[in-house]
């Protein structure tokens, strides 16, 4: 009875937000951890506005993707063009998607034709955790294309632990509504006593093809997404290796291909087939070293990339029925970072990065560009018990090279960031403020798309201001733990690249000014129901108040930007218990217009999607054996994130796994 | 039965905090449509964003001045579709161009309520772009590279004639009808096949020649005495959008730089607005010799032009001047504007209409 009105109380205070995770797992923003290589230092200072997200906890949040677990994430958004191939994209704090780097292991991933990442590509079972990091980050010890985005999502693949045999082995299938098969499997071996080697791949096929209703005006009718099977695969080999007592090796090698319908947006009165496919493939190979002394740590990281898009799309309207582009890009990456642990109060951190890219396409307007990218980043650590702090200073200069004609114009930059926080009580109540000068560098897309050309693009510059507080509690009572997290942030764009279309070709100009003003809420609640049952809930809250202020003139001054929820959140609760373990997630995203006037004609509804896992682990023979089932979208409610691609209605999924 | 007490709470906490979301504070027009019974007005196609479904149709009123946006769906209850191109009005209907959502919308000219939507056939080449209306026939062009004539009273496609590749515009002189053949997706190989205006026999609907022009041909006018102009876009880069005049020899002459153009009587009104340029030009010619008329046949200040013109035509009841602009030069998504000039060039009105207004019908 007690523990009831002691929820229900929590709610109440906590309403209308958000609880966060459990805290052995992640919300806390008390402690780091260096995944920049593979060491796992732990750090026990307050820190800037870093989350991590542990993928152990997915079955106990309905986690049921790397999106979905994003989407989880303070200041967090997923774009979803829908479906299981299509691409998904991570937009932080209304900045877009171009203003997170995304690093893998420690390295970031490049898209150099566009800009972004596609996120649907990365399989929960290759992932340890993600981190989260919104502007200054209070780790120094980082390449400096860490600090060169507005905000960083680290993806960490899982690395083995021998307790009583040599190898581990892992085998999993999943499969599910539309045509949905997706087999993964795992094995690493240990070498000597401190090496391995671990290999693994994935699978998916699906069909897709799931029905939606089409709303029209006062008309609706059922119809199916056509078109949308897709293929993709993925596999990985990782090795850690101890170069000498000192010395740590990692290793890896990616190779990514996938073969995927494109069912296009719905266009009304129109139920023709969508023709589109496109065919990708990604292959990177990366080595890091890192080497610790006293008070020193030096690492180094290299890497070579390459990706290859073919897209193919039929209509008779184009020459000869059919368009083909093929579109190729390279990057050859490499760092050293040098960190100096004066005492036990200062430490000072120099990165430098040197990127090369090079793209090109098989059409007759392609000018083969090629960028050179030096990135230098000084930065200096301040900590005692009750206080951190960080400075960074980026410098990054930027030469760009065609082939064929004139090349966009060389970019030079600094860029200042600085973070403070502080737990002046004797409890788990920390405060943080922080400040970043970002940029981000036009694409290659938007520099080169056409002969039109926009060569003149400069960056689009963004600031960011924050101040936010955490307030833990752990104990051995009823309530194990609880935590809220606030930050209130003030973002400013200037020079957004603007996409104008111009007949068939679009050109992009530095014309917007947005500001930002916003709210993150987490929170979550461990509650012990009896000895062997527990109760978990966390949820996040988001308001995000992000106007376009380019022109007074213009009829979309003071307009919401598009795609941004003025008011978004979600939440799970999971009942964790020794029969069947369940949990319920929800989320809950308010209206958004998908162009920049906030029209009638523009609104997308706001949605409420509800979801449902039930999952249990025992001992199978002597295998780990986990089980789990997901009812997605549960109430069957058709809603769309992009405009015209619906998303599909009630889902099932189910997984078997073992462990040896 | 404790887990499920605390699981309703959290639901109807969240569910509120949605629902003080959802009421409107959108930017509408008022929610009236056209009175019925009219009508001294002209009618807007606005294109809309490719790829939203936005195409719409606004009704300016010119006896009140008055505007009525979205007319098709306050009379339908649904959208128009995506990408609307051009309509004409003949007898008691509309015909409206759809080109993405591929159909021919017929709506009636009083009430907009739809007639029929006239959509070719599965398989069969469609995307509609321009539209008009001779002889009791209503011809359109389709981008899939064919005209196909529709006849007005089964409202169904009659017959095709192949021309192309992307036919853009037509017009109807000296008995034929004019096409132009733009080839403008074949960027890729510099519109290669895209320099001729095909020439349809009107009697046998055959195409009877095709007229060699600059790449591109996009845009065709002609006069009552016969004289056809085509803009030619280029290259939108080192080939300039140009216009021609074609005798009715069929002997093609340049006559000046336009991006858009409309004939009246033995004037031909042209804009000339290319991609990137910081002043635009709006000279007049005489048809008859194909000289400039007037430099600048518009009178007006600043405020009274239009920022990012995508459409000009005129009253051929009383020669107004009717252009339709995107509301700036770099917002190509929200709602435009039409402008409304005398015959003598000075300013009558400026209207607030959907976005991309580019076909005009009387």
């Amino acid at each position: 009875m007690d523990k009831i009105e002691l929820t229900s109380l929590i709610f109440l205070f906590a309403a209308p937000l958000t609880f966060g995770e459990p805290a052995d797992s992640t919300f806390s923003t008390n402690e780091i951890e260096e995944v920049v290589v593979m060491g796992k230092e732990q750090e026990k200072t307050p820190n800037a506005t870093t989350q991590t997200l542990q993928i152990e906890e997915s079955e106990r949040r309905g986690i049921t993707s790397l999106p979905n677990a994003i989407k989880r994430m303070a200041g967090a958004d997923i774009k979803d063009y829908g479906g299981i191939g299509g691409l998904k994209t991570i937009s932080v704090r209304s900045l877009g998607s171009k203003h997170t780097a995304v690093t893998y292991d420690g390295i970031a991933l490049s898209d150099c034709q566009s800009g972004q990442i596609d996120l649907g590509r990365f399989t929960l079972e290759q992932l340890s955790q993600i981190k989260l990091t919104i502007g200054e980050d209070d780790n120094i010890l980082h390449t400096a294309r860490h600090y060169g985005s507005a905000s960083v999502l680290e993806l960490q693949s899982t690395s083995p632990d021998y307790v009583d045999k040599n190898y581990n082995a892992q085998v999993k299938l999943k499969a599910g509504s539309f045509g949905l098969v997706s087999p993964f499997v795992s094995f690493d071996h240990k070498i000597g006593k401190m090496n391995w080697v671990k290999v693994s791949a994935d699978f998916l096929r699906a069909d897709g093809q799931y029905p939606y209703i089409l709303t029209n005006g006062k008309l609706k009718t059922e119809e199916k997404r056509k078109h949308t099977a897709t293929e993709s695969g993925h596999a990985e080999i990782n090795g850690k290796f101890q170069l000498s007592s000192r010395t740590q090796l990692s290793a890896k090698s990616y190779y990514y291909a996938s073969d995927r319908e494109l069912p296009g947006q719905v266009i009304l009165n129109n139920a023709k087939e969508n023709k589109e496919t496109s065919q990708d493939q990604n292959f990177f190979t990366q080595l890091q070293t890192r080497t610790d002394w006293e008070r020193t740590t030096l690492l180094f990281n290299g890497k070579f990339n390459w990706a290859a898009c073919r897209y193919h799309d039929e209509a008779k309207q184009y020459p000869n029925g059919e368009v083909n582009f093929n579109y190729f890009q390279r990057e050859w990456y490499g760092n050293s970072t040098l960190r100096y642990k004066a005492n036990d109060h200062f430490s000072f951190a120099n990165a430098f990065d040197y990127t090369f890219n090079s793209y090109n396409f098989n059409a007759y307007n392609c000018v083969y560009p090629k960028r050179h990218s030096l990135q230098d980043a000084i930065s200096a650590k301040y900590e005692n018990q009750w206080l951190a702090s960080t400075a960074t200073l980026l410098g990054s200069f930027f030469k760009n090279e065609v082939e064929i004609g004139e090349a966009a114009k060389d970019q030079k930059r600094l860029s200042p960031a600085w973070a403070l926080a502080f737990h002046p009580f004797p409890f788990d109540l920390s405060f943080r403020a922080s400040y970043k000068d970002i940029f981000r560098m036009a694409t290659f897309n938007e520099l080169y798309f056409n002969q039109v050309g926009a060569k003149n693009l400069n960056p689009e510059r963004t600031k960011q201001y924050n101040v936010g507080s955490t307030y833990q509690y752990h104990s051995d009572k009823t309530i194990k733990s609880f935590g809220i997290s606030v930050d209130g942030y003030y973002n400013e764009v200037k020079d957004k690249i603007v996409a104008i279309p111009r007949m068939f070709f679009w050109s992009f100009l530095n014309l917007g000014y947005v500001e930002i003003f916003g709210i993150d809420w987490m929170s979550h609640c461990e509650i012990k129901t009896s000895p062997r049952s527990a109760l978990l809930l966390s949820a996040k809250y988001a308001f995000q108040k992000a106007v376009d202020k380019t022109d007074k003139a213009s009829v979309v001054y003071g307009d919401q930007i598009p795609y941004t929820p003025l008011h978004s959140g979600n939440g799970s609760l999971a009942f964790e218990n020794p029969y069947l373990n369940l949990s319920y997630n929800i989320n809950l995203v308010g209206k958004r217009y998908c162009l920049p006037q906030n029209k009638a004609e523009n609104r997308i509804d706001a949605y409420i999607e509800h979801g449902i896992t039930a999952y249990k682990q025992f001992k199978f023979k002597h295998f780990d054996t986990k089980l789990r089932g997901d009812v997605l979208n549960l109430t069957d409610k058709q809603y769309e994130v992009v405009k015209w691609y619906p998303m599909p209605r009630r889902s099932y999924q189910a997984s078997v796994e073992f462990i040896f | 039965m404790e887990f499920k007490r605390s699981f309703r709470t959290i639901a109807l906490l969240m569910m509120g905090a949605v629902s003080l979301t959802a009421c409107s504070d959108d930017d509408d027009d008022e929610p009236n449509n056209a009175p019925e019974e009219k009508f001294n007005a002209v009618l807007v196609v606005n294109s809309g964003s490719m790829g939203q479904n936005d195409a719409s149709f606004s009704v300016i009123d010119l006896d009140s001045n008055k505007v009525y946006n979205n007319s098709f769906f306050k009379a339908n209850d649904k959208r128009l579709g995506d990408t609307g191109q051009d309509a004409v009005r003949y007898g008691n209907k509309i015909y409206i161009a759809v080109s993405g959502s591929n159909t021919v919308e017929v709506i009636d000219g009083k009430t907009f309520k739809t007639v029929k939507t006239i959509k070719p056939a599965e398989g069969y080449p469609g995307s509609p772009r321009d539209i008009l209306a001779y002889g009791g026939k209503i011809y359109v062009s389709l981008y899939d590279g064919y005209v196909a004539k529709i006849d007005t009273a089964s409202l169904a496609f009659e017959d095709t004639v192949a021309v192309g590749p992307n036919p853009e515009e037509m017009t109807i002189a000296n008995d034929y009808l004019y096409v132009a053949n733009s080839d403008g997706l074949n960027y890729n190989n510099g519109y290669e096949n895209g320099k001729s205006v095909s020439k349809i026999d009107l009697k046998t609907f055959k195409e009877t020649s095709k007229i060699e022009v600059l790449i591109n041909p996009c845009k065709l006018a002609s006069d009552k005495s016969g004289n056809v102009f085509v803009i030619s876009m280029g290259n939108y880069g080192d080939i300039p959008a140009t216009i021609q005049k074609i005798d009715k020899k069929d002997k093609v002459t340049k006559i000046g730089e336009a991006s858009l153009m409309a004939c009246y009587e033995n004037t031909l009104y042209t804009i000339n607005a290319p991609f990137g340029a910081t002043t635009i030009d709006f000279i007049s010619y005489n048809t008859t010799d194909g000289k400039v008329a007037k430099e600048n046949y518009l009178n007006a200040t600043a405020e009274e032009l239009p920022s990012n013109p995508c459409g000009i035509s005129v009253n051929p009841n009383d020669g107004n001047i009717f252009i339709g602009s995107y509301v700036s030069s770099a917002d190509y998504t929200s709602d435009g504007n039409v402008f409304e000039y005398k015959a003598d060039g000075t300013f009558k009105a400026k209207y607030n209409v959907g976005v991309g207004p580019i076909g005009f019908a009387y």
